[in-house]
């Protein structure tokens, strides 16, 4: 149930990212959730996209010159609700599970969040999801996102 | 402090030995070198049988060109032994430098080149105005690097006081230079430069009491010089040397500061045309080339130096006789000097290999801020991105800066950078942008 997300590397220079936004607009692409980490060096650019844009988004990236890569990571249904969001946190820091990181889509379900988990063991996360009744959210799912 | 010029020598009997007599001692050194090293050691002997040329066949200065080249990668490929002319029992001391890829070279010193070595820094602080009434203060790493203990031998030797500070930890230089009246200052010309602007923001300059510096490990220009002399009101004389044939030393500037004697007592040297080897003229501008003649450790015969310059034969006014080499205009090969370090661009190369995410591009750009040297090395990544994680790639920087600190001996400012993003010339990426206006015209 893992979803895939593309990252890129972007060098720390003005006018980086929205050249990467332009590549992915001019194609179509559209961007359904989004988050930047930076240092004081460069930045990593990490970004959700229907399925059927993944490997045209790959492509376009490489022969434009990125670095870039496809990877697997886990989106959950959060409750819009107070503790919402820790109860999940807490379930994985009993588990002894690490967060690298998480950010959110921009589109919510419902009462529902859409969150998205890096996490330093990804099988042993989803088997704590699924024993704590906690719904993860598709690849189809995502795909269906109007 | 400026200080009256006036022209001390050291060995006054050699520095300004009579042209004649001084070519009948070159003669007779060069003839026991090229048999010393015929005799023992095979890289030698096997090249000049090569050529055909016996010992015997060396008689004068003038038969030298039929002698075969040494290079850098000579030391590397005979690493550490292979050149001895001495047995590791004589041999009291092991000197190096950085070699073109990640080993280093070293050379081995008996006591006599460590004697030969101190000689020609005494000779070369003389110059400067030093004697055993001179405080000196030496900034040049001590250890392995010819600077730290080359500079302490020759002020020894004249009998100065040596404060032995080594290099870095400029708050403790100024105290130091302030306090205990240094009158004399070695390190690399642009270390001086940022001590001398350290010393100037913090109002201290009229407390420093040098009459002159030392200053070497480094090309430098006329246009620093004059910086230096302005900002410390002092002598700034240059010096020359290399760790294969002997360390600083080798040339020396006097108060004249118009090009660097050369110790012809102990090296001879030459202009070569770097293409074809050919020796050329006096004055006119090619790649030097050295030959030790008293050391016996690990003499060079012909040590290719890929340092351009020409020589001057005119009589100059401090009264020695001894040859003048012009200053360095550049270099035939592309090695970098950085805070006194040589730095070969394909060392960096060697740092990059078996790195997971990273392309074999590479560019070093140097710059020269607040008068230190900076090198930020450049890094391509593959269009494959080995990880999403920030603190993977940050890891893979600190990685590749330890490996070039390790390899190089310096410390780097790394980038990475988007694949295919470095200049590109003929499918290659360029290797080296330098932004210091090091070149003397």
């Amino acid at each position: 149930m893992y979803i895939h997300q593309i990252t890129v590397f972007l060098e720390n220079m003005k006018g980086t990212l929205s050249k990467l936004t332009s590549l992915l607009a001019d194609n179509g692409i559209d961007i359904l959730a989004m988050t930047i980490a930076d240092t004081s060096g460069f930045g990593l650019v990490r970004f959700i996209v229907r399925e059927s844009d993944n490997d045209q988004s790959l492509k376009l990236l490489k022969e434009s010159g990125y670095a870039a890569r496809k990877n697997h990571v886990i989106c959950v249904r959060v409750p819009n609700e107070p503790g919402g969001l820790n109860k999940i946190l807490c379930l994985l820091d009993e588990a002894g599970i690490s967060i690298e990181y998480l950010y959110s889509f921009n589109y919510s379900e419902g009462n529902n969040a859409l969150i998205i988990f890096r996490l330093s063991d990804r099988e042993k996360g989803l088997e704590i999801f699924r024993d704590n009744g906690i719904s993860v959210f598709s690849q189809a799912e995502i795909n269906a996102i109007q | 402090m400026k200080q009256e010029k006036i022209h001390k020598i050291w060995s006054p009997a050699i520095e300004c030995m009579d042209r004649a007599k001084l070519r009948e001692l070159q003669n007779e050194r060069l003839r026991a070198t090229v048999k010393l090293e015929y005799e023992n050691v095979p890289l030698y002997r096997a090249r000049m049988d090569a050529m055909g040329v016996k010992p015997e066949d060396i008689k004068t200065v003038d038969d030298l060109k039929k002698l075969p080249f040494t290079e850098k990668t000579d030391l590397r490929d005979q690493f550490p032994y292979g050149l001895l002319a001495a047995k590791l029992t004589d041999i009291v001391r092991i000197q190096g430098s950085s070699g073109t890829t990640g080993k280093p070279i070293v050379t081995g010193y008996t006591q006599n080149d460590i004697d030969v070595w101190t000689e020609m820094v005494a000779r070369s602080l003389t110059a400067a105005g030093g004697d055993k009434d001179d405080v000196i203060q030496v900034c040049y790493g001590y250890g392995l690097f010819t600077g730290g203990l080359g500079a302490h031998y020759g002020a020894s030797a004249i009998g100065a006081t040596v404060i032995p500070m080594s290099a870095g930890n400029t708050q403790r230089q100024m105290m130091m230079m302030t306090e205990l009246g240094a009158t004399m200052l070695c390190c690399t010309p642009s270390y001086a430069t940022y001590l001398g602007e350290t010393l100037k923001e913090a109002g201290l300059l009229d407390k420093v009491k040098l009459k002159s510096g030392v200053f070497g490990a480094e090309p430098w220009t006329e246009e620093m010089r004059q910086h230096l002399e302005e900002l410390f009101d002092f002598d700034a004389c240059d010096i020359y040397g290399l760790t294969e044939i002997g360390g600083p030393g080798v040339a020396f500037e006097c108060l004249e500061k118009a090009g660097m004697h050369v110790n012809e007592d102990h090296v001879i040297a030459e202009i070569i045309d770097p293409e074809t080897g050919e020796p050329l003229p006096y004055g006119q501008k090619g790649e030097l080339v050295f030959t030790t003649i008293t050391k016996t450790g690990m003499p060079m015969i012909r040590y290719r130096t890929h340092d351009i310059c020409s020589i001057d034969a005119k009589p100059c006014a401090c009264g020695r006789t001894f040859l003048k080499i012009s200053r360095l205009t550049g270099r035939t090969d592309d090695m970098l000097v950085i805070r006194g370090v040589n730095v070969f661009p394909s060392q960096i190369e060697t740092c990059l290999v078996g790195l997971e995410g990273v392309a074999p591009f590479y560019c070093l750009i140097v710059d020269r801020v607040n008068s230190t040297d900076k090198l930020e090395v450049q890094v391509e990544l593959s269009d494959e991105i080995f990880t999403d994680k920030v603190s993977e790639i940050e890891e893979l920087r600190s990685t590749i800066a330890e490996r070039i600190k390790s390899v190089v001996g310096i410390a780097a400012k790394i980038t990475l950078v988007a694949p295919k993003s470095l200049p590109r010339s003929e499918g290659k990426a360029k290797r080296v942008i330098d932004r210091r206006n090091l070149t003397n015209v």
